[in-house]
């Protein structure tokens, strides 16, 4: 087992870059993790009250309809018609939109054309929200008196529109965004450390003196290549083990409570053969370590920026998403983005999980046959 | 019977002919030497040897069995040095003649051992734990050699071990393929510095565009051609009558005089200074400086072939 034993005496040599990739990329889990907690709270979807103070000039029976209508939606403070009072509660916080409502808001504002006086920060959320619960308001009186009903009957109408409540049903509720966030960026640390470490240690069992030392040697060409692959795959298996294992204490309770955990770590194992191809790729082209790592570099990059790894998939612009299509990072993303924001798995969801983790399997298989089949008119071209 | 029995061994790359009907009888205990210029064929022979090359004709027979890429029992017997270094830069010194060992030996004591022999033997005791980057070019050169020696092996091949070597290098790896003859081993070696294969090898193969040009030890290589020892003398003043005299001396074979510079080639094996200092004392001539020169295998090559072995 010596040509296996070279692979992890090698490795040793290198086991600082693996050291410096993983700190880092716990670094920035670690961030995730921490920016991520602070999404959670503001992420959820729930009905605002805002604090609103009203001045009424109208008192009549529509002013008093809007007041009980915008009670149903936000916290309302009935205050003096006084525009400066009304300025410095917007000022020190007190409310946060102020409504003015003018004499003969009938006629002025529903039947005609003004509008209601208010007062907030310019440009604000609740601006745009308070003022469109008030053109709803005005929306719907019009409609209503325009057919037919009378005062009374309009404005009872008008309150009972404020009643009706829409009822949102999530398909999830579940965000697990620290798992996303941690296990989103585990592709470049796998293609990294691979590329890198192996990629130089396969680059040396590539050089063609060594290839024909190790040919005039008693070992068979079988056994070597056996004792290679099974090199590969050891490194390959400790090198998931080491990252998933990362992965799974920076966010232990959150990845321990999704119900995909097996199918993420498959994924995990999907991308690591995919790196683990891309590796002996490497290994088999570059013929110097500065080769090795600008290939490591352009190929952990590259991958991870349009693979959707650094930039999420959402963002991806149509040409890069398809480009993106022939990476294995982009089925890798795609994965984690659907085992970390379901909480059901449709039949669909699931044939494009297994599809997603079938296409990272096949370009493993098809990087490395193309490494092979270089290597091997590379070694004819020799001889 | 022969260790290394070659038979009208035919390589061909495309249109160029890199051995031609070569026949070659190494025997067991010798250093043998394949010396010829670059591209001569001497590394398609090794290669062709340890099965790293088909070639198109003939045959090699080692230890009486036939050589294919399978034989594995034969290259466990042979140790390989080849004319690149090849070694591993992720691995220490140590770490790299373990490696190498370990391709042949299993057990882990014997090798360990053998490693350590190794190690002294090529005298790269205190750079165990250094990788080969860190090494000279001459330090470099013997880690290979011990790569390809630490097991022990009953065959040593060795291919152009010293070039680009320090001149102190040199003479130990030289020094040191003598010991591992002496210890039993059978060297091939190749070159194409002629006074390494002099000074080493027990028996010389001339090797030029895949062809062996002369086969024998140095003195019997020598003795096939005409050239013996050339004799220069500088500052001298003949008069025609003595360069006549001179001419017509015994086994003279050229002479040339030019300048006040006699110089002379005599034919066939031993000295003629002493008669010509003889003639130069009866004549009272006098020189500024004389150089006698025995043939060397440049020699050879040069009147085999017409050209300069390093051309």
């Amino acid at each position: 087992m010596k040509v296996y034993k070279g692979y992890l005496i090698a490795l040793k040599t290198n086991i600082s870059t693996v050291i410096l990739y993983c700190s880092i990329y716990l670094l920035v889990a670690l961030s995730m993790v921490y920016l991520s907690s602070g999404e959670k709270s503001s992420g959820s979807y729930s009905q605002q009250r805002l604090s609103i103070g009203v001045a009424d000039r109208d008192n009549s029976l529509w002013s008093e309809t809007l007041l009980e209508y915008l009670k149903q939606y936000h916290d309302v403070t009935v205050m003096e018609d006084d525009m400066s009072a009304l300025a410095e509660a917007v000022y020190s916080s007190e409310i946060v939109y102020a409504v003015l409502i003018p004499e003969d808001f009938l006629n002025a504002c529903i039947l005609g054309e003004e509008t209601v006086g208010t007062l907030t920060e310019s440009g604000s959320q609740w601006e745009y929200y308070v003022n469109g619960r008030i053109d709803s308001f005005v929306n719907t009186a019009r409609v209503l008196l325009a057919g037919g009903y009378s005062s009374e009957e309009a404005a009872q109408h008008v309150l009972e529109t404020a009643e009706v409540q829409p009822q949102v049903k999530l398909e999830s509720t579940r965000e697990d965004a620290a798992v996303y966030n941690v296990f989103r960026f585990m592709p470049y640390l796998y293609f990294s450390i691979l590329c890198f470490t192996l990629g130089l240690i396969q680059k040396e069992y590539q050089n063609t003196d060594i290839r024909k030392r190790l040919l005039a040697s008693s070992l068979t060409l079988k056994s070597q290549n056996i004792q290679s692959l099974l090199a590969f795959f050891t490194i390959g298996f400790f090198s998931w083990i080491l990252c998933e294992g990362i992965g799974m204490i920076t966010c232990a309770s959150e990845f321990l409570d999704n119900p995909y955990q097996w199918l993420i770590l498959l994924n995990g194992f999907t991308i690591m053969l995919a790196a683990l191809s891309a590796a002996y790729f490497v290994g088999s082209m570059a013929k110097t370590d500065a080769a090795v790592n600008g290939m490591a570099n352009v190929l952990s990059l590259g991958f991870c920026f349009l693979g959707g790894i650094f930039v999420p998939l959402e963002l991806l612009t149509g040409a890069i998403r398809k480009i993106g299509q022939f990476f294995p990072t982009y089925w890798y993303a795609q994965n984690i983005s659907i085992l970390c924001f379901n909480d059901e798995m449709t039949a669909s969801l699931k044939a494009t999980v297994f599809q997603g983790l079938l296409i990272q399997i096949l370009f493993s298989l098809a990087c490395t046959s193309v490494a092979l089949a270089i290597g091997k008119a590379r070694r004819q071209e020799d001889s | 019977m022969s260790m290394i029995e070659i038979r009208n061994l035919v390589k061909r790359y495309k249109d160029t002919i890199a051995l031609d009907h070569l026949n070659l009888d190494i025997e067991e205990g010798e250093i043998f030497g394949l010396l010829g210029p670059n591209g001569s064929g001497k590394t398609t022979v090794i290669n062709c040897l340890l099965a790293l090359l088909k070639f198109d004709k003939g045959s090699i027979r080692i230890f009486g069995e036939e050589i294919q890429p399978d034989s594995y029992e034969i290259k466990r017997q042979i140790g390989i040095v080849m004319q690149n270094v090849a070694v591993f830069n992720e691995l220490t010194v140590y770490e790299n003649v373990d490696y190498f060992c370990g391709l042949y030996v299993p057990d882990r004591k014997k090798r360990k051992q053998l490693v350590e022999e190794a190690i002294t033997f090529t005298g790269l005791e205190g750079y165990e734990k250094k990788r080969p980057k860190k090494l000279s070019g001459g330090l470099l050169r013997r880690l290979n050699i011990a790569c390809g020696i630490a097991h022990r092996p009953r065959l040593v091949i060795l291919d152009e071990p010293t070039v680009a070597v320090d001149p102190q290098s040199r003479n130990k790896i030289l020094e040191g393929i003598c010991q591992m003859n002496r210890q039993g081993s059978t060297i091939i070696y190749t070159s194409h510095y002629m006074e390494e294969v002099e000074q080493i090898c027990s028996r010389i193969a001339i090797l030029d565009k895949g062809r062996c040009l002369a086969l024998g030890t140095k003195d019997e290589l020598k003795r096939m051609i005409k050239t013996g020892e050339k004799v220069r003398l500088e500052g001298i003043c003949l008069t025609p009558v003595q360069l006549e005299s001179i001419r017509r001396m015994p086994q003279v074979y050229s002479v040339v005089y030019e300048n006040e510079t006699l110089t002379l080639r005599f034919e066939g094996n031993g000295s003629h200074l002493i008669g010509l200092l003889h003639y130069m004392e009866e004549e009272h001539l006098t020189c500024g400086s004389c150089v006698s020169e025995l043939p060397t295998l440049n020699d050879v090559f040069l009147e085999i072939t017409g050209k300069e072995l390093r051309d």
